[in-house]
């Protein structure tokens, strides 16, 4: 008989929600559960998250997919999450306080300080260091008490293995990470007041972790003893998920986020932009319309605005904006309202309004120096969304065969874990494809030119006041 | 019981409100109509369609009336501005052009390169608009000279009521001076006006004081509304001036916001002054020797509308969505978490563009209404900068209109504008003043002032709060400098 063919499950662990994907061993999704993560807002500008439903959630999802493939199939499970939060856990892995996600901006005073001490260093509001530096102010008990500061993915494993670690990826966004001798920082975690011992030890995303216990097991319903490799950050694995270690590659993740990953002529990656809000503004509008639409009902009754939404502009800076334009105090704004406006014009100014800014994104990095776009994540599903970024940008979008580049880089790194690729080349050469384009309509290049010259001009105009608007 | 009746002749209803000498509502009615709009820039009514509000809401109060009581007199509140042309026997030969018409922006530009803006609003206390009488005279005579010729009188509602009810022709001060065919300052038709549209004196009715003893009822009317013939009909005035007298607007330093689908400001001079910049319409007040002087937002109260309809979505749209709309508002905090609306359509030198500015994740429906208020309320104290610049001066806002009932926006605009608000026990003021006035024509009250006394039972005063203001006075130099920054762009907004 032969020997069945082996499934590689990714487990992704993002802001917003928790997706859990089987992959067959082509590369190609055959099963996939999605849950909304609940998130807390208990001041302005604090955004929370709570570990025990990380947890509780991912292992729902898992369950939903085990109904499809059966667990002894799975060969390996691969994890990667959203990156700069911290969990802190006690020593038996039970979380002791809520999570401080990357967008919440309670420590700016915390990056002031820390920029003031470290001279140059340029500290936004999301990553670890500033975070760990208000518990220490704020919640030293927290601190006194904790064993380990856990990254999302790290948890998860946590979870299913009993192993305590994490990877380069999600150190190296700490501000913790010492990038040259690929260790912790002595000097920041010094600075910061956090012992050394409290950081999990970095080991490499393709080494296998540990194995599924006999515990999780059973909650999971998962193999005992599936192993389960140390993984990267959602990032680092979408950037695995697109290939974008190809020469002249412009990657576009749309998901919760948005940022804009560039390869030059070596294949070597810069950022050209990132944004806090993309999928989560159309989220936020859903409870604004409480919750009264599916995402595919709100994004066909956009579809029935017109190009421009009748002059309605949409800035969606809802959580600050962080690259090129950085700006911890950028606020939302929608302008060009009248009284004709309708629920299908705010929907279509908030798709197009994250167009202007990738515009932006991609204009100042050089837009002739932009070929096409390879469009992921949860949004680049939306043919609508995918259509108007090729017309605000005037750029052919390039969709891979798996949108889910996250969960599929992840797979990748599991797959490679359990040496079913012996490289990250060849594993990349047999799954990672582009499959559909997506071209600009030029009849509505002039209408998304003057409404984008606009954006610019708006939203310039209103930089300044932003700071005032925090009450 | 000795009652009085009064009628406020609106521009969708028509709307009755009998009292008694005291000032205690007895019963009320309302009758629709609807506006005619037959082309683009057109929009008119049919007169009849008024005189069957007048007849239907008096009839149906009369209903709630015991036999012992007894309608002392009858006086109105009209919307101000909107022509009916009659023949000799007074009957319409066009509908009535509603002072919201536009067809006569043509004149209205010629007239205002020819004549010049300043040298009408000084006589009439009007700048040049394209809805008004003067104009679609002008109109009609260029444009549709058949129905000039076939006019023997150029009416408006006060006077076409009271003739259908007395015979009488008579007219009031502040209904004459929106026509812009009046001189305010020798209270005259005025013959340059005249000659400018090409009509007599003779073709207007006599000018009268607002609560002039005009005379009964004639046969035919009485029959008609049900009426004793000695019912006593009295002369009226513009709703908002008849609102002003029902909020006890009649002093200087009291100021009237009215805030229904438009919002409109109406203060009280005791001197004739007319603004340099003419921000502000200026009519002779029911009062003697007091003048009003007013200024629309436009119809910023729509706003509300457009979210409740478009964004709300939370429940039946009838069912007490206003209560609902208030304890949302409640619950978000004062300045909304930093979130600002500017209003989409009116208000201050704006066009028709509006938005929300300082969106962050976690606002909430909440936030979003009570952030509609706090604008359309910056709104209105950029308005009264305005106003008060123009030398009116305000200690205290009564406020009457939908908006009124609302204990949110009240204190809001308590503390946006950090002016004492007072919320009058009646809120039908307009057909509640033209009661007033009745009263006042008939001798039941010998003077406004005493008129206004059965008004000050239950008012409620609501005073700004110190932290507040400071809270508001830091978002509304925001919303300025804000708009002033992007009002450009906002006109190209349109172009998309």
């Amino acid at each position: 008989m032969e020997r069945e063919k082996p499934y590689f499950m990714s487990i992704d662990l993002s802001t917003t929600a928790c997706k859990v994907l089987v992959f067959n061993s082509s590369g190609i999704p055959v099963a996939e559960s999605h849950q909304d993560m609940p998130l807390f807002y208990p001041r302005p500008t604090w955004i929370e998250a709570d570990a025990n439903d990380w947890w509780n959630i991912t292992v729902k999802c898992i369950r939903e997919v085990l109904d499809k493939i059966p667990s002894s199939q799975i060969a390996s499970i691969g994890v990667c999450g959203l990156m700069h939060a911290l969990v802190p856990v006690d020593r038996s892995g039970n979380p002791l306080d809520r999570v401080m996600l990357w967008m919440d901006q309670r420590c700016k005073p915390q990056c002031e300080w820390i920029k003031e001490k470290t001279a140059d260093r340029l500290i936004p509001t999301y990553l670890s260091a500033p975070k760990l530096k208000w518990l220490v102010e704020n919640k030293p008990d927290v601190v006194v008490n904790t064993y380990k500061f856990m990254f999302g993915k790290d948890f998860i494993r946590l979870k299913l293995t009993g192993e305590f670690a994490t990877d380069e990826s999600d150190a190296g966004g700490s501000a913790l990470f010492d990038s040259k001798r690929k260790c912790w920082s002595d000097e920041m975690l010094n600075l910061i007041g956090i012992p050394i011992d409290k950081m999990l030890p970095i080991r490499n995303s393709t080494d296998v972790a540990g194995y599924v216990t006999e515990s999780s097991a059973k909650e999971t319903g998962l193999k005992k003893g599936t192993p389960v490799v140390i993984g990267a950050s959602d990032v680092r694995s979408t950037l695995i998920g697109v290939n974008i270690y190809a020469p002249k590659r412009v990657c576009l993740y749309m998901g919760t986020a948005a940022w804009v990953a560039i390869s030059d002529e070596k294949g070597s990656v810069n950022w050209g932009g990132a944004t806090a809000t993309f999928g989560v503004g159309l989220r936020w509008c859903n409870e604004l319309f409480d919750n009264s639409m599916t995402y595919s009902q709100m994004v066909e009754l956009a579809g029935n605005a017109s190009p421009g939404s009748d002059g309605l502009i949409f800035f969606p800076h809802l959580m600050g904006e962080r690259w090129p334009k950085f700006n911890s105090y950028a606020k939302g704004t929608i302008f060009g309202l009248t009284l004709s406006h309708r629920k299908k014009h705010i929907i279509r100014a908030i798709l197009e309004g994250n167009a202007y800014l990738i515009r932006q994104i991609i204009e100042n990095y050089g837009i002739h120096r932009v070929e096409n776009i390879t469009a992921t994540g949860g949004c680049a599903k939306s043919k609508l969304w995918l259509q108007i970024i090729a017309d605000v940008t005037g750029k052919t979008i390039s969709v891979p065969r798996v949108t889910e580049a996250t969960a599929l880089g992840s797979a990748i790194l599991s797959a490679i874990g359990i040496r079913f690729f012996d490289s990250l080349d060849n594993a990349i050469k047999e799954w990672v494809y582009i499959q559909d384009f997506c071209f600009p309509n030029n009849n509505v290049k002039e209408i998304y030119d003057k409404a984008y010259r606009l954006y610019c001009r708006i939203d310039n105009a209103l930089e300044e006041f932003y700071p005032e608007t925090v009450n | 019981m000795d009652l009085l009746l009064g009628l406020d002749v609106g521009t969708t209803a028509t709307k009755s409100l009998l009292i008694d000498i005291k000032g205690n509502i007895i019963a009320s009615s309302s009758y629709n109509y609807s506006l005619i709009t037959p082309q683009k820039d057109f929009v008119e009514q049919n007169p009849e369609d008024l005189w069957q509000g007048v007849i239907a809401t008096t009839r149906n109060v009369l209903d709630h009336t015991n036999s012992g009581d007894k309608i002392l007199a009858i006086s109105f509140s009209t919307q101000g501005g909107t022509l009916i042309p009659v023949d000799g026997k007074f009957n319409p030969v066009y509908n009535a052009i509603s002072w919201m018409d536009h067809r006569a922006y043509k004149q209205a530009n010629e007239m205002r390169e020819t004549l010049g803006d300043e040298k009408v609003y000084k006589k009439t206390g009007w700048a040049i608009y394209d809805g008004l009488p003067w104009l679609n005279i002008i109109w009609l005579r260029e444009n549709m000279p058949d129905v000039f010729i076939s006019t023997k009188y150029f009416m408006f509602v006060n006077d076409f009521i009271i003739h259908r009810l007395t015979g009488q022709m008579c007219m009031d001060p502040s209904n004459a001076g929106i026509t812009q065919l009046f001189d305010i300052k020798t209270c005259q038709w005025d013959k340059d006006m005249l000659d400018l549209s090409g009509i007599t004196a003779d073709q207007l009715s006599p000018v009268q004081k607002s609560g002039f003893v005009v005379g009964e009822l004639t046969q035919k009317a009485s029959a008609e509304v049900g009426l004793p013939k000695e019912t006593l009909i009295i002369n009226g005035a513009h709703d908002q001036y008849c609102a002003a007298l029902g909020s006890g607007v009649i002093n200087p330093g009291d100021v009237m916001l009215s805030c229904g689908t438009a919002w409109v400001i109406l203060g009280v001079m005791d001197k004739l002054n007319f603004d340099e910049k003419m921000r502000l319409s200026i009519s002779p007040h029911i009062v003697k020797d007091r003048w009003g002087a007013l200024k629309s937002m436009g119809a910023v109260g729509s706003c509300m509308e457009w979210f409740l309809d478009n964004i709300w979505c939370r429940g039946d749209r009838e069912k007490d969505i206003y209560d609902r709309l208030n304890v949302s508002a409640s619950e978000s905090q004062v300045g909304s978490k930093g979130l600002i609306f500017f209003p989409s359509s009116g208000g201050y030198g704006h066009g028709t563009r509006g938005g929300f500015i300082g969106l962050s994740i976690s606002n909430s429906i909440g936030d979003m209404a009570r952030a509609i208020m706090e604008g359309i309320t910056f709104d209105l104290r950029w308005t009264l900068e305005e106003v008060n610049d123009a030398g009116i001066e305000t200690d205290v806002l009564r406020m009457v209109g939908g908006s009124a009932s609302s204990p949110v926006w009240t204190k809001i605009v308590a503390d946006v504008t950090n002016i004492p608000v007072i919320l009058p026990s009646v809120t039908q003021s307009a057909s509640y003043g033209s009661a007033l006035l009745a009263g006042i024509g008939c001798g039941v009250f010998d003077s406004p002032d005493s008129a206004c006394q059965v008004l000050s039972k239950n008012e409620r005063f609501i005073e700004p709060d110190k932290e507040n203001v400071v809270i508001y006075d830091r978002q509304f130099s925001i919303y300025k400098r804000a708009f002033q920054q992007i009002k450009d762009s906002l006109t190209e907004l349109a172009e998309i």
